[in-house]
């Protein structure tokens, strides 16, 4: 016998009427906001009405979208990652009253351009500290920053560092493509290909400088969240990317993301991507670690997570204002130095 | 009538000279008279000479005084640096166990040598007391009560124990007990209590009255990075900011510490960062995109000696061109420079408001002197303390929301996130339009709103209360001045208008950019030479106000990495003091919507 308090879902009559015809498709973010009557109608309806049908809210990612076009090139690995996002808003019923992107400078870096909701496009390399700041003023906002391999890893290296071992909760997505896009073709922190730099503007002879792998970095700076996507493969990466937004804290997701004028590796990567295997315990750093330096391919999928305390959560409300008032408080500083 | 100026100087972190000056200010706070503190220290953490002088008066005081009167040695090297610096008939106290004096000099002075050292040691049992032997010294010889000195060692002390109150007192007694038993005193210097015209009063620096006045306008964020003399502000908002529910973290560069405040704000919080000028030069990219993108954000600089890493524990008012210019392209924000630690609290508000208010970032310039002087503080009335909120959408704005709408004072409403508004748009660094779309190819769009963000600088020019006046209403030399200097300009003006009647008057401006232009010119009409008085090289100010007036002004300067004393002002005003100079006719047509020159004289 079920307890007497807890009343099967079932017999609870609606509060409307009778059920209507059409069931209108809710907005996007509705579904987190639900509305509760203010008081229980003190009689109830003498008919039971039917049911109304549970109706999953049908958000398709179009919802997400702005009504700006994206300004990439054709072919471009972040068509994909766009989709991608907006449709893990939609199956993951984000609320864009309540979603901030935040981003640097880029060719990626004009998503917020492109997501319905509320974007700051800031500038070169600080995304980071600015979506910190976000995270920490307001612990209710979803925060996703994306930016590019240049962005996150060359001017803005220093913030990432700092970000991942700080775990505010926002999830961070680094279209990594391995060059300059916006000044048409640079070696980036993260170009592989040596032969292909020989090409790039500012590196007629090739270069010499070793590249970074950001996941491996992550994992180094104690990010919480680790993964890796690529652009190509849709499905995986929506998976991937629904995990790191519903990660609490620091989500980090490199997602390979081809640049389509400059530094063409579609063809190049097809080969080496491979799913890493279930048997891959993300609790496991050290695996993980070897994974992320294993030369013989680039894996995908998630490396690492594991749960620990947020920035905000950190920061502890002292409970005195609640108790004493702001005034009684600030007389208190006052008086300190008296 | 006693005023008099006291300084110590002995080995920093060993003799601890400053705890002695901090006590000496306190009792003198507690026994009615005014204070005017001044710190000094090197650059590094242990050694080196640091010294504490305080100006003890019965009376109102504007400044630290022109010379030390009487002099506390407590090793060599103060002695060797510092007696130079007492003013003639002046009063050095020494240290026998550790000074030497030159032989045969200082005729002129009164001397009294003290074996500070082997009082603590021998008498005291404790050589770490010497700087309160030395204190019970200045007790028994200058007529400070002994009984105050106690009670502010024991609030000091007291919740570290009895016992370290009981040796502080015994060493403040062998002190006072030694001038008793071994000393004349010959000197005229007396202090004088009056304990019944005491208040009870906050004693705090320039970086505390920051702290509180933050407070006091409901800061909500606070981001920084360690930068010596600007650390202050960090360390007192991260003892007290949580208390009253916000938050402060320290970040990894003075960049992040900008870009955290901008993304706060950006929901709504009251966001401020404090720095010094090697941080305030790293914010200037992210100044500009706070200007571009219209988030207020309030910016203390506890200006430095500069350029480069200059000289981090010296003062200088050298930011100026930097906080109120510094920028890639037009990027209007607005400056403000408190003059001294009251200032500091209500400047901080005023920064809130006026960043709140226009949504635009307000830099507030302090400066090391005012940080590391205490100065007595009523405590505020809150009651009295106005605050300006931002300007919020509230309820559902509809589609079409223009975050940057093209009003007639440059401010548009803001949709905050996560407040139900559903007025989702983005906001960017990119030239945009009133939606905050980027729009990098229509040029009557980028005028429009280059001009929008420029008209609140005309509103701002006009906000009341910045400035103040001292003197004659009319008078031979007018002193512009700004920054720390006001008390010893002031101090200056009155003793050249005790020589001459109307010889100065003095305008100190408190919001330094943009520039009150009008104000400048209307007190420009009641003088005859205008001077700007500032402590760096270039002129920063008199720059300024040069290109906005076109008035011929004349500059006394200081870069020595010290403040000025009112003697050295009033010196060079008297050489500037000569024949009234006609200012040159000026071309209407320089002056965009301005009153001319002429207009104004002729008001």
């Amino acid at each position: 016998m079920a307890p007497i308090n807890e009343t099967p879902d079932a017999a609870v009559p609606a509060l409307t009427a009778a059920p209507t015809a059409t069931v209108a498709r809710p907005q996007p973010g509705t579904r987190r906001r639900p509305v509760r009557p203010a008081a229980l109608p003190e009689v109830l309806p003498l008919v039971t009405p039917e049911p109304q049908p549970t109706v999953e809210p049908s958000y398709t990612a179009k919802d997400y979208r702005s009504d700006k076009e994206p300004i990439w090139c054709p072919g471009c690995g972040d068509f994909g990652v766009l989709a991608a996002v907006t449709e893990v808003f939609a199956q993951r019923h984000m609320d864009p009253d309540n979603t901030v992107l935040v981003s640097g400078i880029g060719c990626s870096s004009r998503f917020p351009t492109f997501l319905k909701g509320f974007g700051f496009h800031s500038v070169h390399g600080r995304a980071l500290p600015v979506a910190t700041g976000v995270a920490m003023a307001n612990p209710r906002l979803d925060v996703v920053v994306v930016g590019g391999d240049g962005d996150g890893l060359s001017i803005g290296g220093g913030h990432f560092t700092h970000a991942c071992r700080r775990n505010p909760n926002m999830t961070y997505l680094m279209l990594d493509n391995e060059i300059y896009g916006l000044t048409k073709g640079q070696v980036s922190p993260t170009t592989t290909d040596l032969s292909l730099a020989k090409k790039a503007l500012t590196t007629p002879f090739g270069t010499w400088e070793w590249p970074l792998d950001p996941v491996s970095l992550a994992l180094a700076y104690q990010a919480t969240f680790v993964a890796r996507a690529y652009s190509a493969r849709k499905q995986e990466m929506v998976d991937i990317i629904d995990r790191a937004i519903a990660h609490d804290g620091f989500s980090f997701v490199q997602v390979i993301s081809p640049c389509a004028s400059f530094y063409n590796s579609f063809r190049a990567k097809a080969p080496q991507v491979k799913a890493l295997d279930e048997s891959h315990d993300t609790r496991d750093r050290a695996a993980a670690t070897a994974l992320a330096g294993d030369h013989a391919a680039v894996w995908l999928g998630v490396f690492y997570q594991d749960t620990q305390p947020t920035l905000r959560e950190r920061f502890h409300d002292l409970g005195e204002l609640a108790q004493k008032g702001r005034e009684h408080v600030l007389g208190e500083v006052f008086a300190k130095y008296m | 009538m006693s005023d008099f100026v006291v300084k110590v100087g002995g080995e920093g972190g060993t003799d601890s000279p400053t705890t002695a000056g901090e006590f000496m200010a306190q009792a003198a706070i507690r026994e009615g008279n005014a204070i005017f503190t001044m710190r000094s220290f090197p650059a590094e953490i242990r050694g080196g000479l640091a010294t504490y002088s305080t100006r003890l008066c019965d009376h109102d005081v504007l400044s630290q005084g022109d010379r030390p009167d009487v002099l506390f040695c407590m090793n060599q090297e103060a002695y060797d640096k510092l007696v130079g610096e007492l003013a003639p008939g002046g009063v050095l106290v020494f240290d026998t166990d550790s000074v030497t004096l030159d032989a045969g000099a200082h005729a002129d002075l009164t001397l009294y040598g003290v074996p500070m050292q082997s009082l603590a040691q021998g008498h005291v049992g404790e050589k770490r007391t010497k700087n309160m032997v030395l204190l019970g010294v200045f007790s028994a010889l200058f007529g400070m009560p002994l009984d105050t000195l106690k009670q502010c060692v024991r609030d000091k002390y007291g919740k570290r124990g009895e016992e370290l109150v009981a040796v502080n007192h015994r060493a403040l007694e062998v002190g006072s007990e030694f001038v008793a038993e071994s000393l004349t005193k010959t000197d005229p210097f007396a202090f004088e209590p009056h304990p019944e015209a005491a208040r009870r009063q906050m004693i705090i620096d320039g970086s505390q009255a920051i702290g509180m006045g933050a407070l006091a306008a409901k800061v909500e964020f606070f981001a920084g990075y360690p930068i010596t003399p600007a650390t202050d502000v960090m360390q007192f908002l991260a003892e007290h900011l949580p208390q009253l529910g916000g938050q402060v973290i320290q970040v990894e560069d003075e960049i992040a510490s900008l870009g955290a405040c901008l993304g706060a704000s950006y929901t709504g919080a009251k966001s401020m960062t404090a720095t010094s000028g090697p941080g305030l030069s790293l914010m200037v990219e992210l100044l500009g995109l706070a200007t571009m993108v219209e988030l207020p954000v309030v910016i203390v600089d506890v200006q430095r000696g500069g350029p480069s890493t200059g000289l981090p524990t010296k003062t200088e008012n050298g930011d100026l061109n930097l906080a109120a210019l510094g920028a890639h392209g037009d990027a209007p924000r607005v400056v403000v420079a408190p003059a001294n630690v009251q200032d500091c609290f209500y400047d901080t508000v005023g920064a809130f408001n006026l960043s709140e208010a226009y949504q635009t970032p307000v830099i507030l310039l302090s400066d090391q002197s005012m940080a590391m002087r205490a100065q007595a503080m009523a405590v505020p009335d809150m009651d009295a303390v106005e605050l300006r909120e931002r300007r919020i959408v509230d309820g559902e704005p509809g589609p079409g929301y223009r975050r940057y709408e093209l009003t007639s004072d440059g401010v548009s409403a803001v949709a905050l996130p996560g407040t139900g508004t559903r007025a989702y748009h983005m906001i960017t660094g990119l030239n945009h339009d009133e939606l905050g779309y980027p729009s990098t190819n229509d040029g009557p769009l980028s005028m429009a709103m280059m001009n929008k963000r420029q008209r609140k600088l005309d509103a701002v020019r006009g906000e009341p209360g910045w400035s103040r006046l001292h003197g004659p209403d009319e008078a031979r030399i007018g002193v512009i001045s700004w920054g720390t200097c006001e008390g010893a300009v002031a101090e200056a003006v009155d003793r050249l208008n005790a020589e001459h009647p109307e010889a100065a008057r003095a305008l100190h401006l408190r919001l330094v950019w943009p520039l009150p232009v009008e104000e400048i010119m209307a007190f420009a009409a009641t003088v005859k030479r205008v001077v700007v008085v500032e402590l760096n090289f270039s002129g920063q100010l008199n720059q300024l106000i040069r290109a906005e007036t076109l008035l011929p002004t004349e500059l006394v300067r200081k870069f020595d990495g010290t403040v000025f004393t009112p003697g050295e002002i009033a010196d060079q005003l008297r050489d500037l003091m000569p024949e009234p100079v006609v200012p040159p006719a000026v071309p209407s047509s320089t002056l965009r919507r301005r009153p001319t020159l002429a207009s104004t004289l002729a008001k």
